[in-house]
């Protein structure tokens, strides 16, 4: 994931808690490629805001053996809604195939107006969704399989 | 028992809810979920991860895990249930007992939320919460209490001293926030009351957040006996009976009957009605329970449980009410379906709790069900949520079932208990099976009246 440089702000910071204008600022940081910025306020609150460009499905010519190396689950952090794709943005955070590394978003989970993100812990290929987008997921269940 | 009324054709179009999220586990959660699809009602059942094959996850409407296995990572977490009723558009939450059923700081959660949280009010149980409070809630209404001043113990040794002599030794020290035989010690003489106050003030800040303590006449020989309430919005209350409750193990009941025996009809019709004054004067809604000591013909109030009891099911059976239909009835903001004219007490009942645990050491006993079968027939009833084949979970009460026979007469229900637990059979872990078998062939039990101690006193002479 690329992460763009720690800013300190102020009353941006409020700002930035508008629906709208982070909306805005994540379609700014996909159109250059960013995958997430840090804002840091004055009293010390973190808000990071995530855009998610997409991962590269070009490297998916392997045929993986389950048998040697079976897939690893990537479960669910809470329970709600599952989403393929962040309800501002307009396409996957990863698709089927595409190499994955820790801590990189592939997919949401919804409560209400939160959206908590689905992170990988290992890297390996994206193998599969085991989940129909809106489904409704629990704590732990499994979302993903990544093959190692 | 009484058929609950549909709440859809009486409440039309302006019901409160239409699905309800249970959130709690094993055989409670089973038992609310019961009653919910009995009233037409959609149910949301959570789970921790180590609940993830409960039984139950078939036949409600949507299951889903919320947290780990440790309790206050999923059934304790707040956060975790409401956010779980918001995403499956919950419209209530019904706590059960145990967890968060007596908290009423998640109470007002679930309502600030837009939810009803299926229980009384948050006041009604904060005010119940804090022993001091209820008490003097209590003798405003009238309800009679153990004698002890209600009001917080001071600080100084001196006038602690002058009320232990005024009440007259033995006294118990109580923290004011406690409860379930915990944050409490018995006082014999005058010697050892500044210690005992010492050590039970640190143990009530430790367990319980807060110091204040309170003193009350201790009773050397009492009964527990518990009266059954159910009040809705509309200041309608009603009492359903009493249970006896006295067998118990350090605190824990073993044994539930109804109605509590040799207690003449008219005392306790006397304390009932008080009982129910009381729940008008502090606004109560909802189910709940009274819980009483009884000694030398005279009932002393000592605490409400401000929710569903483990032991509600003897109640049921005599009176012939469904307690959970009626729960969830008043949360609909529909009135009681029943007046205190109709409430009458038919027969006996008797509730075995039966636990994983070894019947001798009563360590847990954890472990995965290779046979359960349950006995069946008249007068029978069992609530549980296991079957051959269910792993009881190390991270939980280990109540598995609960037994309950109903009968004309106490004799009969004896002894249809008797048959009930022997036609019992749980294999593959150890449970306290035999130790119920043992007790309905014990005389003084057979007798009825025996007080709170026996049932350690039999079980020490029992292992002679």
């Amino acid at each position: 994931m690329i992460k763009g440089p720690k800013r300190k702000s102020g009353s941006i910071a409020e700002q930035v808690l508008d629906p709208v204008i982070l909306g805005k600022i994540a379609l700014w940081l996909d159109e250059a490629g960013v995958n997430s910025i840090e804002i840091e306020t004055k009293d010390g609150r973190l808000v990071r805001i995530v855009a998610g460009a997409g991962v590269s499905t070009d490297n998916t010519d392997s045929n993986p053996d389950l048998s040697v190396s079976p897939a690893m689950p990537v479960k669910a952090p809470i329970a709600g809604h599952f989403l393929p794709v962040h309800p501002a943005r307009d396409r996957a955070e990863a698709t089927i195939g595409a190499a994955v590394i820790p801590e990189q978003i592939i997919g949401f989970v919804k409560i209400g107006p939160l959206v908590m993100p689905v992170r990988v812990e290992e890297s390996g290929r994206l193998e599969g969704c085991c989940i129909e987008p809106e489904a409704l997921v629990g704590y732990g269940d499994t979302v993903f399989l990544i093959e190692p | 028992m009484m058929a609950p009324a549909q709440m859809g054709s009486e409440a039309g179009s302006g019901r409160r809810f239409d699905k309800v999220l249970i959130a709690n586990r094993g055989e409670i959660a089973l038992r609310v979920q019961r009653a919910c699809r009995e009233l037409g009602l959609h149910t949301v059942m959570i789970c921790s991860d180590a609940d993830r094959d409960a039984p139950y996850r078939t036949t409600t409407d949507q299951f889903v895990c919320i947290g780990p296995a440790a309790p206050g990572q999923s059934y304790l977490n707040q956060a975790a249930v409401l956010l779980a009723a918001r995403a499956t558009g919950a419209g209530a939450i019904h706590p059960g007992y145990g967890f968060l059923s007596e908290n009423a700081g998640f109470a007002e959660a679930v309502e600030s939320a837009g939810l009803i949280f299926i229980g009384p009010p948050a006041s009604a149980i904060r005010t119940m919460g804090d022993k001091i409070a209820a008490k003097r809630a209590m003798i405003e209404a009238g309800v009679p209490c153990v004698p002890g001043p209600d009001a917080a113990l001071p600080n100084d040794i001196k006038p602690i001293e002058s009320i232990a002599e005024s009440i007259g030794f033995p006294v118990i020290v109580k923290a004011a926030g406690g409860g379930g035989g915990r944050g409490m010690r018995v006082v014999h003489d005058p010697s050892a009351l500044g210690n005992a106050v010492s050590v039970t003030r640190e143990e009530a800040r430790r367990a319980f957040g807060r110091p204040e303590l309170y003193m009350e006449k201790f009773l050397e020989h009492p009964r527990h006996i518990e009266i059954q309430v159910l009040c809705d919005e509309h200041g309608n209350a009603v009492w359903l009976g009493h249970r006896d409750c006295s067998m118990q193990r350090r605190h824990q009941k073993v044994v539930e009957e109804a109605p509590a025996p040799r207690i003449p009809v008219e005392l306790v019709a006397a304390v009932g009605e008080r009982c129910t004054q009381a729940c008008r004067q502090i606004g109560y809604r909802g189910a709940g329970t009274f819980e009483f000591l009884y000694e030398n013909g005279a009932f002393y109030f000592i605490e409400m449980n401000t929710r569903l009891q483990v032991e509600h099911p003897v109640t049921e059976m005599t009176a012939g009410i469904d307690i959970v239909c009626e729960q969830l009835r008043v949360a609909q903001g529909l009135p009681l379906s029943i007046a205190q004219a109709d409430v009458r007490a038919h027969g006996h009942s008797f509730e075995c709790r039966i636990n994983a645990e070894d019947p001798f050491t009563f360590a847990a006993s954890p472990g995965r069900i290779t046979n359960a079968e349950f006995s069946s027939g008249p007068g029978i009833r069992v609530d549980t949520h296991v079957t051959s084949g269910y792993k009881v979970s190390p991270h939980y009460d280990s109540l598995i079932a609960k037994l309950i026979v109903h009968a004309p007469t106490r004799d009969q229900a004896i002894r249809r208990m008797r048959v009930a637990l022997a036609d019992t059979r749980i294999d593959g872990i150890s449970t306290n099976l035999q130790l119920h078998r043992e007790l309905f062939e014990d005389p003084a039990f057979c007798t009825g009246g025996t007080d709170i101690h026996y049932l350690e006193k039999w079980l020490g002479e029992r292992k002679k």
